[in-house]
């Protein structure tokens, strides 16, 4: 136990300093627009059909009293609380192992709508966290009233959200009181947001909220499911082949296999992970590194076996429609050509037999 | 007599024309405001070019379709650069300038006095830059 005990503080130690990427997640809503996001890790897994969307908060520059930022939702979460010390830095660790300083932690290993309906409010350290229902229309109108600006880009992408599900989670740091419970500015809050879905789901145009088209986004997505997953779309390295699967060049795979007992045992060790099971789930990493104005997609995934990720959930579904325009009008055209074709040829071998017919 | 017939028929139809024409002219004359219709998507204007004959007065009928608010502002390049500056006094209710608010509608009058380029665009911060512009050829 004792020993157990040195492991889990020593571990805690450990990802609490070596860890290097700054997390941070959703698309920001700020009173200047001032405040920057680093890179965003997020997990995504599933078990048993519920969604554990695990993600921390960490904003850096601006100056002002408050900071947001929203995160569309597949569905309505059971609950939100705060997730675990170092899930998030262990999945990091796990693909990114830490080059060690010599000496330093060697041995460890037309009118207005009306507002959006809150459903849930949770308040974890100097976050205010809100669950809200509403269309764009009413979610922006939501965050307006709140005092916050939202971006030019806003209203598009919130449409993109809200016309498949109108479920956001939104999340306040207020810096006065990080400052009251001696949080400093840039540490990290992570949250755990539990949501029955039929497949796991990770928002990833949210990303961009904000962004000028050319600015890049960096993302870590860890997934962790009962089987290995399908997603759309695909990423560099998925070597599934011979379908015709929408792929991106913005999104590496980087890491798909069984996750080792020895990963699970030790996000099954921290808080609110109990729920995982101790062997048999798959580990994906996905690392996105893209320009805002690509991304233009979800990521949507299928953990059933069915390998039939959905293009709504993906955002494509207008990108299909408009595939499935293009191959349609051309095989009309195709049709139409031969129709044309098959005319122009009973007409040439009507005028070669009447000339046959004259001449004889 | 038919030819009677024929001619008074066709003074009747000249006649008509010329009442037509005079109807015609009164209604696309310059005692009349042009509407034109600016719709804000988006954060983009629709249309995002209009051209205008100089002397034209118009008035501007700007529907913001969006959540958010929105600025309809005419200018020169150079003012709209101004503009996008942002200085705390100006408050976008000049000549040619309205703010929009979220998902409603604006009427504005403007009269185009000569002949130039010019732009409409949206000073809301970020908004500009997110390329909320629009040019106006006026000749």
């Amino acid at each position: 136990m004792r020993r157990r005990l040195l492991t889990v503080f020593g571990l805690t130690l450990a990802l609490m300093t070596l860890a290097g990427p700054a997390l941070a997640c959703g698309g920001l809503l700020s009173p200047n627009g001032s405040v920057n996001l680093l890179r965003t890790t997020t997990l995504a897994a599933y078990h048993e059909g519920i969604e554990h969307y695990i993600t921390s908060f960490r904003f850096v520059g601006g100056g002002g009293a408050k900071f947001g930022s929203i995160i569309p939702l597949p569905g309505v979460p059971t609950d939100v609380v705060k997730a675990g010390d170092w899930t998030l830095q262990r999945l990091i660790r796990e693909v990114r192992p830490p080059i060690p300083a010599p000496g330093a932690f060697a041995a460890l290993s037309a009118e207005r709508n009306d507002t959006a309906k809150e459903l849930l409010n949770v308040s974890i350290d100097a976050l205010d966290i809100t669950v809200l229902k509403g269309g764009a229309s009413e979610v922006a109108r939501w965050a307006t009233d709140k005092g916050f600006l939202l971006s030019p880009d806003s209203p598009e992408v919130l449409d993109f959200y809200a016309k498949r599900s109108p479920i956001f989670l939104a999340a306040r740091f207020d810096s006065k009181r990080a400052s009251s419970q001696g949080l400093a500015e840039g540490d990290g809050t992570p949250i755990h947001v539990i949501m029955p879905t039929p497949n796991p789901w990770v928002p990833l145009r949210i990303l961009g909220l904000g962004k000028q088209a050319v600015e890049p986004i960096q993302a870590d997505v860890f997934l962790l499911t009962d089987r290995r997953p399908a997603t759309l779309p695909a990423a560099i390295g998925d070597t599934r082949v011979g379908e015709l699967i929408p792929r991106t060049s913005g999104m590496r795979l980087s890491r798909s296999e069984w996750a080792s007992e020895q990963l699970l045992a030790d996000l099954r060790s921290d808080r609110g992970m109990e729920w995982l099971p101790a062997k048999n789930m798959w580990l994906t990493f996905l690392e996105i590194d893209t320009p805002a104005g690509s991304l233009g997609y979800d990521l949507a995934i299928d953990a059933s076996g069915a390998e039939q990720p959905s293009y709504v959930a993906a955002g494509l579904s207008e990108t299909l429609r408009q595939v499935r325009e293009i191959v349609s009008g051309e095989a009309v055209s195709w049709v139409a050509m031969l129709a044309l074709g098959s005319v122009a040829g009973a007409v040439a071998g009507y005028l070669v037999r009447q000339r046959m017919t004259a001449s004889s | 007599m038919r030819v009677t017939n024929v001619s008074r028929a066709l003074r009747r139809a000249a006649l008509l024309l010329a009442c037509a024409a005079a109807f015609a002219g009164c209604s696309t004359g310059e005692a009349t405001p042009k509407t034109i219709e600016v719709r804000m998507h988006y954060s983009k204007y629709l249309p995002a070019s209009l051209e205008v004959a100089a002397g034209t007065s118009v008035e501007f009928v700007v529907v913001n379709e969006d959540p958010i608010a929105h600025e309809f502002i005419i200018g020169t390049e150079a003012e709209q650069l101004e503009h996008e500056k942002g200085s705390l006094d100006d408050d976008h209710t000049g000549p040619g300038e309205a703010s929009v608010p979220a998902e409603s509608t604006v009427r504005l009058s403007f009269t185009f006095a000569k002949a130039g380029p010019l732009f409409y665009a949206c000073h809301v911060p970020g908004h500009y830059r997110y390329g909320m512009k629009g040019s106006l050829k006026v000749i």
